[in-house]
């Protein structure tokens, strides 16, 4: 390759983009959109067919595609960095030449996987790639995946390949990357490639990001990225915090599949991940809520109006946070919601079913027995100082008193803190307040011990009951669906 | 030098019984020794990780070891764990166990501030040396976070004073890789009790195993058929126990092993902090254990009722909660593990009411739950269940909401599929489940196959 190209620099933070795909391939009109959704946003370039554009689920011919669409929607605007790596040298020489004919800027190109090959074999990988392409060539470490690592020892050699111009490092290792970025000549360009430890690794002196999440709120990363330039590292540390949760989701919980959720529920369509990747799945029920919950805190859901109807009466809730696709426009029926749900692992897990209705239905119940006490029945009680009424019903026999200071005070205050957070929320609309009951039933595992899981496990275990209670979920399409790969924890033999 | 000493068959990796407060019950730690040896034993094993080393001052493992040689008198070898963390302490103890009559030492590969390939050589190397008393080398990188490579315990295999090893790696090809270049020059003793039987069948020639403790002479078959070339007969052993075996090894090793001692009416107390919080082995894993002593025929089986059928109305009402008979529409469902009885009715009717009632007021041990066909996948039509048979203990829990559980959302997802349910059912109807299952039954899969058959049938009733 010749000199000119060599001048490419690596500057902000692009996404790693997703891939729309419909029953043809790739969804070109979504793929657009997406790539306007990003530059809008702030990105400062864009990566097609990374690993969060799940590459490795697409033919030849679609990852072809796919840079084409990169290129051309991002032309004039901002660079393109064209994921081309495959286990088979060959294969990736040819789709970089592809890259380099649509105008991509250069390629990212990740060690080979699966047949996890010796340094000697990396390192004529890349530079048998490298000799090949018309473009600059940026490596890619994310032994997570491919089981290879780039060890500094070897970037210590890559990196002086003619035509090697830099490295994305997603393995979140700091200690390798740190090396690796006091050793290297300045116009060797490293890039964080690990949402999580974005922040450290900008101010370790990386020259930018590829990120997951940059699909979803690259001016993040863009500010963060100043800030630190600046020397500010106290504003790049709130930038941090505000997406902390929503990163983690994203890159541990399924990658590319989870940020295609949070897009959905954004607006900005995207389809779903293709098999074996599947919603509900590495990305649980519980963390797509969670996803969504960080997302209103960030304000990037879409907020909008649902009807709620009882008897004769209709009410408005006019800025419920309306996740695209999650959410009804209606609720036809008061008469009795019923939600359930786990949050959380081990013994602080919370699993709650509730219900929750108009208060001269069925849940009358349940506000007639509140604080009664029979022998043989497990006493639940009103929860004091809290509108919606809401009865606490834990089923579970106490067994000593740290378990009853788990269930009475942490996991009832994760109750309270609940239903109050669902009335801010704007979910029951401040209306219907007056005229709702809610009951809970709570289990606290006797051998539990962290109370701020306790509290936390069960704040997010009924937020997340209610929303499904209102909102209809899981939906009889996802029951069906999941009928016989469902994984009840309970079920098998030890 | 020690005449040589060669380590073969069965030894229990012993419990250290120890009281509330920490101390040793010397009655328990006899009656376990006396146990294991009337099963046939060739060995016993004092101060190995199930005997808890790690939580052991200097001076109590010698009281200990002291106690195994007291009580086993002369009866079989006493194999004593004398590892340490550092070499010296080890030749100390190794030289202890030497002088009050051990025939061997199990000496586990340094842990924490761990060696290299070398560090390993010269530590046993040098108790070996030291210490006039055959040395068994004892790998198990799951605690000590270090392996001892095959080639260096071909070289120190050359070494006069060392005489086997302990493999609890449960990694068949480096186990095999031993047993290969070794060349019999000195055994392979299995202790990871889940791969006993493709270990010997590739020629180890013994274990040192937690589950020792309970069921040497079950071991014992395994191994003995194995040489006499009954592999089917090795294979039903194996199998009949693999389910202890994966209890004991994969839920903490003495707390499992003791839980399962205890059963059997041996006094071995409880294991020391930090380990007897009921954090690694748990109530429910504790009866799983119990169950499989049962089988084993270890211990009397408890006998449960028999199922019967479930009247779903008078369930209801035992548990303060009723209904309007014309309400509601009722189906029937069982065989020869489940029975359930099944109400359907509108959420406004009077078992909307009954929900509501059973789902925030439960009769305990009759706790209510929604039908779910895993956490935060409940099925719909909104659906609740509740055991019509009292539940009695944290296994029996989690076996109603476990597999019983999951074969009734099973069932009415199969029913949901088939469009069966009108969308007007879907969101307007509640559905009730009374259910028994027979507790006998010890097969989850069956249970929740069971439970799916009996509620499909319940479901056709209503549901045409």
């Amino acid at each position: 390759m010749n000199d000119v190209e060599t001048k490419f620099r690596f500057k902000g933070v692009y996404p790693a983009l997703v891939t729309p795909f419909d029953e043809n391939g790739v969804n070109e009109s979504q793929f657009r959109g997406l790539i306007d959704y990003v530059i809008k946003a702030g990105a400062t370039g864009v990566v097609p067919c990374g690993s969060t554009g799940e590459f490795t689920s697409m033919r030849f011919d679609e990852k072809v595609e796919a840079i084409r669409i990169a290129c051309e929607a991002a032309k004039g605007r901002v660079p393109v960095i064209a994921g081309t790596g495959a286990p088979y040298t060959n294969d990736v020489i040819k789709l970089t030449k592809r890259a380099a004919e649509f105008g991509a800027d250069a390629a990212l190109v990740v060690t080979p996987y699966f047949m996890r090959p010796s340094n000697r074999e990396i390192f004529e990988h890349f530079q048998k790639v490298a000799l090949n392409s018309d473009i600059p060539i940026f490596m890619y470490n994310i032994p997570q995946l491919t089981g290879v690592p780039l060890h500094w020892t070897l970037v210590d050699g890559l990196r002086e390949i003619d035509g090697i111009v830099g490295l994305k490092d997603s393995s979140g290792d700091l200690i390798n990357l740190t090396t690796i970025l006091l050793r290297r000549p300045d116009e060797f360009q490293v890039v964080i490639g690990h949402d999580e430890v974005a922040l450290p690794a900008l101010a370790a002196g990386c020259d930018g990001a590829i990120l997951a999440s940059a699909n979803i709120f690259p001016d993040r990363y863009v500010k963060m990225e100043a800030a630190i330039s600046q020397g500010d590292l106290k504003d790049a540390k709130l930038i941090q915090r505000s997406i902390q949760t929503a990163v983690r989701l994203i890159v541990n919980r399924g990658g590319g599949l989870a940020v295609k959720v949070a897009l959905n529920m954004m607006g900005v369509p995207v389809g779903q991940a293709r098999r074996p990747l599947l919603e509900g799945d590495l990305l649980s029920y519980e963390d797509a809520d969670e996803l969504r919950a960080c997302l209103e805190d960030l304000q990037l859901i879409p907020r909008g109006p649902v009807t709620f109807k009882m008897g004769g009466r209709t009410l408005v809730s006019e800025t419920y946070p309306k996740a695209v696709g999650l959410v009804p426009d209606t609720v036809a029926d008061l008469t009795l919601l019923h939600g359930e749900s786990l949050t959380g692992v081990g013994h602080e897990v919370a699993h709650v079913d509730l219900v929750m209705g108009i208060k001269d239905g069925p849940i009358r119940a349940a506000l007639e027995n509140a604080g009664k006490l029979s022998e043989g029945f497990h006493q639940s009680n009103i929860i004091k100082g809290l509108l919606p009424t809401t009865v606490f019903s834990p089923t579970v026999t106490i067994t000593d008193k740290g378990h009853r200071k788990l269930v009475y005070e942490d996991a009832q205050k994760g109750v309270f803190d609940a239903v109050r957070r669902t009335v801010t929320d704007r979910i029951i609309p401040e209306e219907l307040v007056p005229d709702i009951a809610i009951a809970v039933n709570v289990f606290v595992h006797p051998k539990a011990i962290n109370q701020r899981r306790v509290h936390l496990n069960n704040f997010r275990a009924v937020r997340f009951a209610l929303r499904r209670a209102i909102e209809g979920r899981q939906s009889v399409e996802e029951i069906i669906a999941r009928k016989d790969s469902a994984r009840h924890p309970f079920a098998y033999n030890p | 030098m020690t005449k040589r000493f060669v380590p073969q068959g069965i030894m229990p990796a012993l419990v250290t019984p120890f009281t509330k407060d920490g101390d040793f019950i010397e009655e328990g730690f006899r009656q376990v020794i006396d146990y294991t040896i009337e099963k046939g034993v060739d060995g016993v094993v004092p101060a190995g990780t199930t005997g808890e080393f790690v939580y052991m001052r200097t001076e109590e493992r010698k009281k200990l070891l002291k106690l195994c040689v007291e009580f086993a008198d002369g009866r079989v070898p006493v194999v004593a764990g004398t590892g340490q963390n550092s070499t010296r302490a080890t030749v100390a103890m190794t030289k202890y166990a030497a002088d009050i009559g051990c025939e061997a030492a199990l000496i586990v590969s340094p842990f924490y501030l761990r060696p290299a390939d070398k560090g390993y050589y010269e530590h046993y190397e040098t108790v070996a040396r030291q210490a006039d008393l055959p040395v068994i080398l004892y790998n198990i990188p799951q605690c000590t976070l270090g392996q001892l490579n095959v080639n260096v315990v071909e070289d120190l295999a050359e070494v006069d004073n060392i005489v086997g090893i302990k493999d609890t790696s449960g990694n068949i090809a480096y186990t095999l890789e031993l047993i290969q270049k070794l060349k019999g020059k000195m055994p392979v003793l299995i202790g990871n009790d889940e791969c006993f039987l493709p270990g010997v069948a590739a020629g180890a020639t013994g274990g040192i195993m937690a589950s020792a403790n309970v069921i040497p002479h079950l071991w014992h078959e395994v191994m003995k058929s194995i040489q006499k070339g009954d592999m089917k007969r090795a294979l039903e052993i194996q199998r009949s126990v693999q389910t202890f075996a994966r209890l004991i090894v994969r839920y903490g090793g003495p707390s499992p092993a003791k839980a399962a001692l205890k059963f059997m009416g041996f006094n071995v107390g409880r294991p020391r902090l930090p380990l007897d919080t009921g954090g690694t082995l748990t109530a429910e894993t504790k009866d799983e254990i119990r169950v499989e002593l049962e089988k084993l025929g270890i211990i009397p089986a408890l006998k449960h009722a028999d199922v019967s059928s479930v009247d779903i109305r008078k369930l209801l009402k035992e548990s303060g909660a009723d209904f309007q008979p014309e309400q509601v529409r009722l189906g029937q469902g069982s065989n020869k593990t489940v029975s359930v009885g099944v109400a359907v009715g509108s959420k406004s009717s009077s078992l909307g009411h009954a929900f509501v009632q059973l789902l925030t007021c439960s009769r305990v041990g009759h706790e209510t739950l929604s039908v779910i066909l895993e956490p935060n996948l409940a099925v719909r039509p909104s659906s609740i269940m509740m055991p019509a048979k009292k539940i009695e203990t944290l296994r029996q829990a989690s076996f109603f909401y476990g597999p019983v559980q999951s074969g009734a959302a099973k069932a009415v997802a199969a029913h949901l599929a088939t469009g069966k349910i009108s969308r007007n059912s879907i969101d307007n109807d509640i559905v009730i489940m009374g259910i028994d299952v027979d507790l006998n039954n010890r097969d989850r899969r069956a249970v929740t196959a069971a439970t799916q058959d009996a509620v499909s049938k319940a479901l056709l009733q209503i549901w045409r």
